[in-house]
Order: C-alpha cells, then structure tokens, then sequence
C-alpha cells in the first residue's frame, strides 16, 4: 500500500490538469473492472462483486491535488502564477515546484531576509507577490520551455517517519485514491461503483456530474481530513487525531451527512475492533458537497484519513489510520449494498 | 574535475554552523587532491598550507563550509521539539517544511502549521517566531527522548538541483558555491610555480559570527587573503542598488574594510584575462569573513570575491556555475599575478 500512495502522489495532477493520474489508474485497475472517462475526466469503474447489490453503492476519492497555475512569463524571465485550491500562502515561500509537462524545476522563493525591515521579516508575502524562478534568463529563454496555463507541483521528499507516519505533497487525496485502487483489486462481496474525481479542489466541480452517470442510491466520499493534534492545540480544536482511526463526519460545511449511514459506520467500526472517531468541529468539505443533493439525492456518507498540515507540500498521514480505513470500508461495502 | 558534481556533492552534506562534520570531512577528502596535508583542525575549519617556499608570501583563499540551519533547544513528550534559529534564518517560510534533525540517528521531522480554521485574525498572513514553531518528529514519547536531545543540529531538506542553463538551486550553496571555487582555482593552478605560498581554509561558523575565521587565520597567518562568499543578486522587487548580477561574473568587493590595491588588481586581472566580474561597494564591514581575517594577529591584506546568490538564506538559493567557475579563474590569475607589480605590496 505504501508503494502505491508513493507512486501516485510522485504524479502532477492540480485540479482541471488530472490526465497522468487518471492515466496511471486505469493501468493499475484494468483488467478488474470495466471503466469510462466521463466529459469532465472523472474515471468511473464498475467492479463486479460476488453478489449483485440490493443497493448501488458509489466510493469516490479525487485525482486533483491544490497546485499552482502559470498566468504570465514576467519580463525577466520568471513566472507569474495563481494558487490552485486553498493553499496557505505561509506554505509557499522557499519551495521547490515542477513545472509543466515536462516537470521543469522552478524555486519560489522572494527577496533574501537580509534585505527585509523588521515588518517585512514577520510578514508572509501575498501570492501574486511570488514569482517561479526557473533558472530562465529571459522572457524570451523562459517561453521555450513554459507557456501561460501550465501547472506546476510542489516537490516533496516523500517518505515514512517517526512511528508509522507517511509525509508527501498530495496525499489528499492520493491516499483515497490508493484505497480505492486496491478494493478493486479485490475480491469484493458484492458489485460497487468507484470513482476517481476531478476538480475537487476548485469546487468539487467533478462531482456534479459523475453522480449523473452512476446514479447511485449511496455514497461514501473517501477522503483526507484536517487534523490538528500538533503540540499546543487542545480539546476540540484538534478536530481529529492521527492514530486514531477512520474519521466520520457528521456534518462540514459543504454537506450534513446521512445520519443511518453514520451510525452504521461506528457500529460497523465496533463490530470489527476497528478504533474510528469523528471530527469535533464543524469545518472542512468534500466532494459530498456535490454528490449529497445530486440525481434527486444520495445518501451519503464521507469517511476519512486524519491529515495533518493538508493542502501543503508536507501532508502526514499514519499508516495504521490508512489501513483501518481500508478495512471499515470494505466492511461497509457490505452491510450498505444490502441495507 | 566536474564543477558541478563538486558542488552536488558538497551541497548535499550537511554542515550547520557548529557542526560542520559531514561537509568538512567531504570538502577536506576534495582538498586533498590537491594538499595531501589537509585537515580538519579542533574547531571544524578545514585547513591546508601548501608545503615550503617558505620565503614567499602566503596568499590563503577562504570560504566558509557552515550553512545556516537549526538547534533543538526542547524535546517534549509528545515527539513535537522546539528549535532556535542558527544563522540568519528566513522565518516566513518555515510552514510546513520538511526537516533533516541530526538526532543519535537522522531523522525527518515536519514544521508543524495550525491549519487556517485555528489561525487568530492577527495570525493571518504572518510568520511566527522561530520560538512558537513547533517540529512534527512522529515519534513516541520513549523514542523521541531517546534518539533526540537538546542541542541536535537540524536543517530543511533540500537536494541539489539542476535548473535551465548553468543555473543550479540548493539549501548549502551559501556558501559550498565558494569552496567549489576555491576547489576550482587549485585545480587551474595545479603544477605551477607561483610567486606565493598557497593556504586554504574552509571555515566553520561565518554564518553565526566568524569564529572559524578568526582561529584558522591565526594559526595559518597569511599575508594576502580572498574570500569567496556569496552576495546578492538581482531579481525583480529587490533592491538594484544592493544588488549584482546572476551570470555575470563574481562581485570584487570594494569597501574600507577591503584592501583597497586588492580591489584595483583583481579588477585589472579581470579585465587582462577577460573575466566577466562585476564590483560590490560597501560602506564598512563586509558581513563576511574578510572582516575577521583582515584583522587577524598583525593584519592581513583582503578582499572578497563574491558569487552572485538569488535566494540567500533560503532552501532554494539560486547561482550559475558559471560564476563560481570565473571566481575560480579570477582567484587563480590573482595568484599567478601576485608579486609581479607593486601596488599590492604597498596597499594601495
């Protein structure tokens, strides 16, 4: 499993830009499945189970990652760009990024802190402030290599530290991508849908649309949520804890979730010893959003991995949340296909 | 020899001020090419004297081996440590970035950020002092306790890339850029006679004061010096007026602190072997380690050459090899100058 999240978070896919991703997944589940590629570009599999569902149940993970997009090839040969999704601009000083088709390597960074006022050193430059600097001495130089409406990823040393955790750029929701990915690679109880989304970042703008071709009586958003269990935050306000589980909403700011669905979940979780939790604020939002009140209504569920510093180049996640989360989704699979 | 693998493999090792270690050992093993008797002395500074001529004058070329980076100053239980900044260290980028922490073994750690639902409005859009960081190790209580102490060197990750052109970005170049030219005007001048004695020393500790600079001179007690630090270049929103350029040579520094027939000659070398460089004009210090060698035992004749650094202090500084290659040449030529005219010898 690990292999499989390394493989696919190396991959640049920010949102409307998913095409390497959706790519590498096909290859990855042919032959387990049958698929198509919606208009937008959601990847839709449809896995033949053991047994034929009372219920169409649909899991959905997205492609997309937060990113970058170039808007200009600045005079000196550096390149304007926009954020992709919600990215904190604290996050983006001093990064290295990969540009384009090709994976340019580019820095981010502004001008050296010697040069600063003792304002400007406690002060995160805005965004459109920020230039990519790949190395280009010219516009003209610069223009042979990059054109307006590239993407560009943050460079990440993916790797495994401290006590199970796994740190890369992407892992939202790369992770849920990569659940998925193996639950089609098994043997399942009965027949499902899986999704793979597009433009979750910039709106859940896929998931509008791929509830209209699965036409699902349920849904269960596979995601990463934003987990605040770091050193001087406490109680609630750490939402949700690494290490300790799948994470089921019962409401965020884009859906209020089915309430069956989540009780069954936790009694599912308890059936099976599977440590699960909720998240203790009300934040965050998913492709649920979308999916929930789609085709005259979905019921529907989200249940996530515990992510702490999302939407940066240094998500972490735990590997025990990564695989209780595998295991209370195919347990889920199958009490929801029959319910 | 390969200028860039030189500087891909100085870069990638670690060297924060104070322990330098890592970078010593690979720059002295580098140096021994070419001074058998190379050696890392008490204090970390890496130090050679080319052997006799005994009479002639001791010409040392400098750069300084340390890279800015960090110190643990607290280990708390639940695997989150605290660090202080050691050097001049750019705390709004800091977010979320990923760590190497020289522990009892290496470990990774992640700058812990609170997500923007917890962000106070005054929080928004600010860096936090290096104090209110916190670094994500992952580690248990027992674990952390025990690979992690107080006083544990760290740094943000950053290897060493390649961008368009001769340009190349990593954490270290500030300032592996000046050893690998240094490196780079030995290799020019190797097997020449020359009218001075060549020293070499690699400091350590120029980015918290220049402590290496001020004992390695000491002991070497050379009579000319050049400093190949790095300095500002040029990029849109910085200041033109403080700043040089990329690519287009190293930056002779020409200041009060400098000597001043220094300053005249390598720009006169320049010109004669047609070596792009540009001048840095300074009204006093140089913040380099041309400020403690000059001023070392009876005094010492100094001047900078500095290769220009988009970036500085950053995980992504930015220089050409070219530049590193023509401050190599410029320092070789010096040396192969030295002692032919006069005005040097007088000092101005």
């Amino acid at each position: 499993m690990r292999e499989l999240i390394w493989e696919l978070c190396k991959l640049p896919g920010v949102s409307g830009d998913e095409g390497r991703v959706r790519a590498w997944i096909i290859n990855q589940i042919e032959g387990h499945c049958t698929w198509k590629v919606d208009p937008l570009g959601n990847l839709i599999a449809y896995k033949t189970g053991r047994n034929r569902a009372k219920n169409r149940v649909m899991l959905s993970a997205h492609m997309d990652e937060v990113g970058f997009i170039i808007t200009d090839i600045a005079e000196d040969g550096r390149l304007r760009f926009a954020p992709v999704g919600g990215i904190d601009p604290r996050v983006v000083l001093g990064r290295r990024v990969y540009v384009g088709e090709k994976a340019l390597p580019g820095v981010i960074a502004a001008k050296p802190v010697h040069q600063l006022t003792k304002e400007q050193k406690s002060e995160i430059p805005k965004i459109e402030d920020m230039r990519i600097d790949i190395g280009a001495d010219s516009a003209e130089q610069a223009r042979e290599h990059v054109q307006a409406g590239d993407c560009a990823v943050f460079h990440s040393d993916s790797t495994a530290f401290g006590d199970g955790f796994l740190v890369s750029k992407a892992l939202d929701d790369r992770a849920g991508c990569a659940l998925l990915i193996d639950l089609i690679r098994s043997p399942l109880a009965y027949d499902a849908v899986f999704v793979f989304s597009v433009q979750e970042e910039v709106g859940t703008r896929g998931a509008k649309v791929y509830p209209y071709h699965v036409q699902p009586d349920m849904a269960v958003v596979v995601e990463t949520t934003t987990a605040a269990d770091i050193a001087g935050v406490t109680g609630a306000d750490r939402v949700c804890e690494l290490g300790k589980g799948p994470v089921v909403s019962y409401m965020d700011r884009g859906a209020i979730y089915d309430r069956q669905l989540y009780r069954l979940a936790f009694d599912t979780a308890a059936e099976h010893g599977i440590p699960c939790q909720t998240k203790t604020m009300v934040a965050g939002g998913n492709d649920a959003s979308s999916v929930h009140s789609a085709v005259g209504g979905v019921r529907t569920l989200a249940i996530s991995m515990p992510c702490r510093y999302l939407h940066s180049p240094s998500c972490v996640l735990q590997e025990s949340d990564i695989q209780n989360t595998r295991l209370l989704l195919e347990k889920m699979l199958e009490k929801m296909a029959v319910l | 020899m390969n200028l860039e693998m030189v500087l891909r493999s100085l870069c990638n090792c670690a060297g924060i001020a104070g322990e330098e270690d890592s970078a010593s050992r690979c720059a002295c093993g580098l140096l021994q090419e070419y001074f058998p008797n190379a050696q890392l002395d008490a204090f970390g500074n890496v130090i050679a004297v080319q052997e006799g001529a005994a009479d002639k004058p001791i010409l040392l070329l400098n750069a300084h081996i340390d890279q800015i980076g960090f110190v643990v100053t607290h280990v708390g239980e639940d695997g989150f440590v605290k660090i202080a900044s050691v050097g001049g260290n750019d705390r709004r980028l800091m977010m979320a970035q990923q760590l190497r922490i020289f522990g009892r073994e290496e470990l990774v750690g992640v700058v812990a950020s609170k997500p923007p639902h917890l962000q106070l409005p005054q929080e928004h859009g600010k860096a936090p002092d290096f104090a209110d960081l916190w670094v994500d190790t992952g580690l248990s209580s027992g674990e952390v306790c025990r690979l992690l102490e107080p006083g544990d060197r760290a740094v943000l990750c950053s290897c060493f890339e390649k961008l368009l052109g001769s340009r190349v970005s990593s954490s270290a170049l500030d300032d592996r850029a000046g050893v690998a030219a240094v490196l780079y005007a030995l290799e020019l001048l190797k097997g020449r006679r020359l009218p001075v004695r060549l020293a070499v020393l690699l400091s350590a500790q120029e980015e918290v004061g220049g402590s290496g600079a001020k004992i390695g001179a000491y002991g070497i007690q050379p009579d000319y010096a050049l400093v190949a630090d790095v300095s500002f270049a040029y990029h849109s929103g910085c200041d033109r007026h403080r700043c040089g350029e990329l690519g287009k040579g190293p930056m002779i520094g020409i200041a009060p602190t400098l000597d001043r027939g220094m300053s005249h000659t390598l720009c006169e070398t320049a010109r004669l072997e047609g070596i792009p460089f540009q001048t840095e004009v300074m009204n006093g210090l140089t913040s380099t380690d041309a400020d403690d060698i000059a001023v070392c035992r009876s005094g010492t004749r100094v001047c900078t050459v500095s290769i220009p650094m988009r970036y500085m202090h950053t995980p992504v500084e930015c220089i050409d090899l070219q530049d590193v290659e023509a401050s190599g040449r410029l320092m070789a030529a010096y040396a192969r100058k030295l002692g032919e005219g006069g005005c040097d010898k007088c000092g101005n």
